[in-house]
Parts: C-alpha cells; sequence; structure tokens
C-alpha cells in the first residue's frame, strides 16, 4: 500500500497498522511517497496494490485506469471522510454580504492542489457565477492540501487584511475558532459548499483483489474499543473503517475538469504545478 | 426518544461542545439530540465536532427553528471498554502488587485501556508500604518550617576564634551527611510504584528536609567568615557506602535509623552544648525532622520484618558488609571529633576539656544505646543489637 508523507506521524501510524495487519495473517507492507502523483502512478501501474488516497488522487486514479482499461475501487474511508463542507470566510466587519459580492475581490485558498481548501470551494464560487481574484497559499503542493499550512496562512492573510475572503473546511474553521486564530465575532461565515468526501483506499479490480479482501474485512473490524489500534485511529483521525463510496466527489470532479486539473486521460495539466 | 439542548448563543469556540456532550452523556449509542441555538457558526461547527468524535448528524427539514440532531455514536463508550480502576482510593484497599499498567495512573482512578507499563521494581506493598506513611506525611509537611524565618540569624553573640572554628568544622560536617541523606531517598522515589504515593510524598518532604538542612549548616559556617572545614576521605567513603545502597530496605536501614538515629542524638547533644544561639536553635530544627524520618524507617522494616523471615538476615549482612567496606577507612573525622570536645568544653581549661572529652564519650554511649534499641524493636537479640551496634560506621551517619 502507498501512502504520502504529509507529516512524521504516517510512519508511525502505517508502522503500527502494519504490525496489526500482520499479526492478523494479512500480508502487509507499504511504501511512503512524497506526493500524491507518483503514488497514483504507480497503483495504476501495479506497482503497489493499494493506495491511500486523497480524494483529488482518487479522481486522477480513476481517470489513469480509464484510459488503461482498468478498474479501480474505492476500498475503504474513515468514518470521518464522508460529508466534510468547506467555508468562505470574511472578516466580520467586511462590505462583503453576499457571496455575489466576491466580485473583483481577492480570495485566499489554500495549496492549488487542496480540494477542501482551493479546488471545491471555488468550484463552489464558480457554480454561483463568481470568479474571484485568487491568491493561493501553496505550501505542501503534492500533498493535496493535507498540510493545514495553506489553510492556516490564507486564514491569517484574511486577518490581516491581505485578500477579502479565504476558503478551508471546516473542521480547520473550527480549530482555529477553538484556538483562538479567529477571535470570536471576528469573522463571518460567508458560503459553505455543499457536503462532498474526502479520502480512501483505491485498490485496482483485478489486482490482489484476495488481499484486498483481506485487507477490508481486517479494517472492518478494527475496533475503537481496542486499546492496541485506538492511538492510532486517533492519530489518523477516524472512530472507525467504512465502506468506501464514491458518491461524494462530484463537485471535486466538476472542479478539476473546469480548471483543466487533470485532463481526461489522467495527464497533469494544472499550470504551475510541480509537486 | 429524543433530547433537546438549547445552546442559545453559545458557539463551539466557547465551549458549546460540553452541553451536547452533557445531554449525550445520558443516552446509549443511536440517542438522539436535538441541538438548536444561535451562533452563525454552528451549522458548520456542530458538523465538524460531531464528526471527530464519532457521532452523525441528521437535518429534519420539517422543523421551522433552526435545530440539527446529534445521533450518538459509539466511539466515547468504546474508548472506555476494557477499562479499570486502579486498585481503591484509600490507603487501606492498597494492592500488594499493583500491576506496570496502573503506571502513573492516579490510585482508584478509571484507567482508558492501553498507554505505557512502565516498570517500577519497587512494586511490593511488603516492601515499601507503612500503615503510619500518610499520617506521617501529614505531619511532615505541617512541620516544614521556613529557614529565614524560624532561625534568629541576626542574634548577637561573639564567640573566640578557636570555638567559632570548631562550629565551623562540624557545620561543614553535617552539611555533607545530609547532602548523603537527601540523595539516598532520591535514588528510591523515581523507583517506587506510585499506588504507594504517600511513601514518595513522605521521601519527597524528606529530602526537602534534608535540602533545608543543608541550608542553614552551610548558611551557619559561613556566618563569621568565608572558609569552611575539613572533609576527611574516611568520611566521604563512610557516605558513599550509603549512597550505593540499591536495596531499598537496606538503604531505608542503614540511613534512618542507623544512621539518621545516631543523628538524632548528635543534634540533641549540639543543641545542649552550641556555644551560640543561632547553633543551637537549627540543630534543634533539624534533629525534629530527622527524628520524623528514624520512625518511617522504623516502621516499614518493622512491618516487614512480619511479613519477611529472611530480613534480618539481610540487616544482618548490610551491617557486617558495610563494616568490611569501612575497616580500612579512618571512620569519623578527627578534626570534628575535636571540635565537638571543644564545644562540649567550652573553654581551654584542662578540666573542662576533660569534662567535654566524657560528655562525647557519652553522647557515643547515647548513640551505641538508641542503636541497640532500634534493632531491638527489629527483632534481634539483645546481644547481638549489642555487637551489630559496636559495627556501626564511627562517622555517625
Amino acid at each position: 500500500m502507498g501512502a504520502v508523507a504529509y507529516d512524521p506521524k504516517v510512519v508511525t501510524i502505517w508502522e503500527g497498522f502494519r504490525g496489526w495487519l500482520t499479526d492478523r495473517g494479512l500480508d502487509f507492507d507499504f511504501v511512503l511517497y512524497s506526493h500524491y502523483e507518483r503514488q497514483v502512478e504507480d497503483l495504476v501501474a501495479g506497482r503497489i496494490d493499494a493506495a491511500w488516497n486523497s480524494p483529488l488522487a482518487w479522481l486522477r486514479a480513476q481517470r489513469l485506469a480509464r484510459v488503461a482499461g482498468k478498474e479501480v475501487r474505492a476500498l475503504a474511508m474513515r468514518d470521518t471522510d464522508r460529508d466534510l463542507t468547506s467555508v468562505v470566510v470574511v472578516r466580520a466587519d467586511s462590505p462583503i454580504e453576499r457571496v455575489a459580492d466576491l466580485a473583483g475581490r481577492v480570495v485566499g485558498t489554500g495549496a492549488l492542489d487542496s480540494p477542501q481548501a482551493t479546488l471545491i470551494p471555488l468550484g463552489h464560487l464558480r457554480a454561483a457565477g463568481i470568479e474571484p481574484s485568487v491568491r493561493r497559499f501553496d505550501v505542501g503542493v503534492g500533498l493535496h492540501g493535507d498540510h493545514i499550512g495553506g489553510e492556516r496562512d490564507a486564514a491569517l492573510a484574511l486577518l490581516a487584511g491581505e485578500v477579502d475572503a479565504a476558503c478551508m473546511i471546516d473542521a480547520n474553521h473550527l480549530a482555529f475558532s477553538k484556538e483562538g486564530t479567529f477571535a470570536p465575532d471576528a469573522t463571518r461565515i460567508l458560503a459553505q459548499t455543499a457536503a462532498y468526501d474526502h479520502c480512501n483506499l483505491t485498490v485496482v479490480a483485478g489486482q490482489a483483489d484476495d488481499a484486498a479482501a483481506v485487507l477490508w474485512s481486517l479494517l472492518a473490524s478494527m475496533s475503537y474499543a481496542d486499546p492496541e489500534v485506538r492511538p492510532l485511529l486517533d492519530l489518523e483521525g477516524l472512530t472507525s473503517w467504512v465502506r468506501g463510496r464514491t458518491t461524494g466527489y462530484a463537485a471535486l470532479d466538476a472542479a478539476v475538469t473546469a480548471t483543466g486539473f487533470y485532463d481526461a486521460a489522467g495527464r497533469v495539466t494544472a499550470a504551475g504545478y510541480q509537486p | 426518544m429524543t433530547a433537546a439542548v438549547d445552546l442559545a448563543g453559545l458557539g463551539f469556540a466557547e465551549g458549546a461542545h460540553l452541553l451536547v456532550q452533557r445531554a449525550l452523556a445520558g443516552l446509549p449509542p443511536g440517542g438522539r439530540v436535538e441541538v438548536s441555538g444561535r451562533d452563525p457558526a454552528l451549522r458548520v461547527h456542530l458538523p465538524a465536532w460531531a464528526r471527530g468524535q464519532g457521532h452523525r448528524i441528521e437535518w429534519p427539514s420539517d422543523l421551522d427553528t433552526w435545530v440539527a440532531v446529534v445521533v450518538r455514536g459509539s466511539a466515547t463508550d468504546d474508548r472506555w471498554f476494557g477499562a479499570e480502576r486502579a486498585g481503591h482510593a484509600e490507603p487501606a484497599g492498597l494492592a500488594d502488587r499493583p500491576p506496570a499498567s496502573w503506571g502513573l495512573g492516579v490510585r482508584g482512578a478509571l484507567l482508558e485501556a492501553g498507554g505505557p507499563e512502565p516498570r517500577f521494581d519497587l512494586d511490593e506493598r511488603d516492601l515499601v508500604w507503612a500503615d503510619l506513611a500518610p499520617k506521617l506525611y501529614a505531619q511532615a509537611a505541617s512541620k516544614q518550617w521556613d529557614p529565614e524565618a524560624a532561625v534568629p540569624w541576626s542574634a548577637e553573640f561573639t564567640l573566640p576564634p578557636d570555638v567559632e572554628a570548631a562550629v565551623v568544622q562540624v557545620m561543614t560536617y553535617l552539611v555533607e551527611n545530609e547532602q548523603a541523606a537527601l540523595i539516598v531517598p532520591a535514588r528510591f522515589v523515581g523507583r517506587i510504584h506510585p499506588h504507594f504515593r504517600e511513601v514518595v510524598q513522605l521521601l519527597a518532604v524528606q529530602m526537602a528536609d534534608e535540602a533545608r538542612h543543608m541550608s542553614v549548616f552551610a548558611r551557619r559556617a559561613l556566618l563569621r567568615g568565608p572558609e569552611m572545614g575539613t572533609s576527611s576521605a574516611g568520611g566521604r567513603s563512610s557516605l558513599f557506602t550509603l549512597v550505593t545502597e540499591s536495596d531499598f530496605a537496606l538503604a531505608s536501614f542503614l540511613l534512618s535509623v542507623l544512621g539518621e538515629g545516631t543523628f538524632v542524638d548528635l543534634l540533641a547533644f549540639l543543641e545542649r552544648t552550641a556555644p551560640d544561639p543561632i547553633t543551637r536553635r537549627i540543630c534543634r530544627l533539624a534533629g525534629q525532622d530527622e527524628r520524623r524520618h528514624v520512625v518511617f524507617g522504623m516502621a516499614h522494616l518493622v512491618h516487614q520484618s512480619t511479613v519477611d523471615p529472611g530480613l534480618k538476615d539481610r540487616l544482618r549482612a548490610a551491617i557486617h558488609r558495610r563494616h568490611d567496606a569501612l575497616v580500612d577507612t579512618a571512620g569519623l573525622n578527627r578534626d570534628v571529633f575535636d571540635a565537638l570536645v571543644v564545644l562540649a568544653a567550652g573553654s581551654w581549661a584542662t578540666d573542662d576539656i576533660a569534662a567535654g572529652y566524657r560528655r562525647v564519650q557519652e553522647l557515643q554511649h547515647t548513640m551505641d544505646q538508641g542503636r541497640q534499641r532500634r534493632l531491638v524493636r527489629l527483632g534481634f537479640h539483645q546481644d547481638e543489637a549489642a555487637a551489630l551496634s559496636a559495627l556501626h560506621t564511627k562517622n555517625f551517619m
């Protein structure tokens, strides 16, 4: 299985899961990638059997697989990967009252490959007929927004008056509010996207199917009541593994197509994207 | 059944989760709580919070006011599956041998399963505990004194230079010994299972006592001049055998029962014979503390001797071992002995010196009698107690 090393804790998490899975008879190992693009290419090329994918990586895997005459499946996801939203935030005293007021304004986003802080919220604005000027905060490019840095920088730029609005995932808006980055009553939520899904564990149909089936059954059996895996689940941010579903990626897919992030064959076509 | 909670204007950046959690707490997994509120960010924050807790959110469309329903997940219960109490909270219910998994968990607390299993090798009740420990700790804590306030540092007195030198010599010796008495418990405190926390607390206060003694004896030594007295190689060898003893029972025995017990007599002697009010006062204060240390050392060894028939043999062997290790050393610093005689004499007249010498001999006899009494209380026969006491280090501590 491939996983992207967006943070040192990734080693702790997958070392732990690896031990737990191998103890239960699955011949499992993981490979760390420095970014998602190579991971997805290796998955479809058959060099790895599974990939712990960002939603953007999932969409590229789909496109690459289609061209290669293969089919990818979302084997599993975290319970916390379902029904997320992103928000567009303005300063509380901003004259911007409606999404339409963003026309001609500067919107701060996360890295150009961040689904939650760039592609999906900008797609939301686009659907409302707004094409604002965008100031991107490119932190951790290639990590598909896994690194919080871009969202945090956009939030700080909003407070500093450098941008008129900032995009971020709902949980980070909560985190910035709780930690005090956003003082009470300092910001206002201007818009919230529809719910979408986040990461999934992607496999290729016909490739190590039996192992994938065992992997799923073992993941499904992981219990938050098990003190051995609970710290790992906490680190990875879930309370249970659930079946992968692919119904929550339409907004991102539309944004990828609209911005030409990937072409239909899964080639990277985003301007200036160098993971 | 659906519970309801109205957050009014309270947001999740201000603790709204507490009210939601409280409403969920009484429900089984699958239980529902209707949450309403006016905070503009609630629609974003409530689902984001609930997701992280493993709860689900539903949005009933048939209600006019803004309400979301939180459906309780099982993660909160799952976290406490397999949790156990770290024994009983009160010392009356102490475990004989608390497991390593209780580790740093507070006695009686509900411990989440998992977590580290630190090895505290002094984990047997009979090895470390004394029923007196909680009471002694409370007493020790209440008897702490402030060196600044409790000692008449500015009291006026004049001593001849050679008498002052004798005081400085004795103080130098006391600081050296108190330093060892601080290090010995320090080496065990981190090895005692926290289940026996009153013992740890007691040893911590004991160390604080010794630290205070070091400071007041050093301050007295330097009160009238910049130089300390001498430190003999034999004295330091004797203290080193204390510091290197790695067995808790034997270290308590050698330090508290024999060493500090002997020191109690020495400090009482100095309280009577010291030539100035400051020295008399600090010896009195230190003596009170040392008596407490002896009481604990005795209490836990008396208990241990009732459950461990082999203990007496080990104590006996420890005395012999220490004696053998020190047989080629001089024992008490001769300068200290002479200084004690000078202080007891009070003048350089020959008769007074002779009387002072006698009084120091009487002190040594008193020390010996005290050691014998304590050895008898630990179960030694009177004859053997006398023989063992005679083997005690000439350095007193």
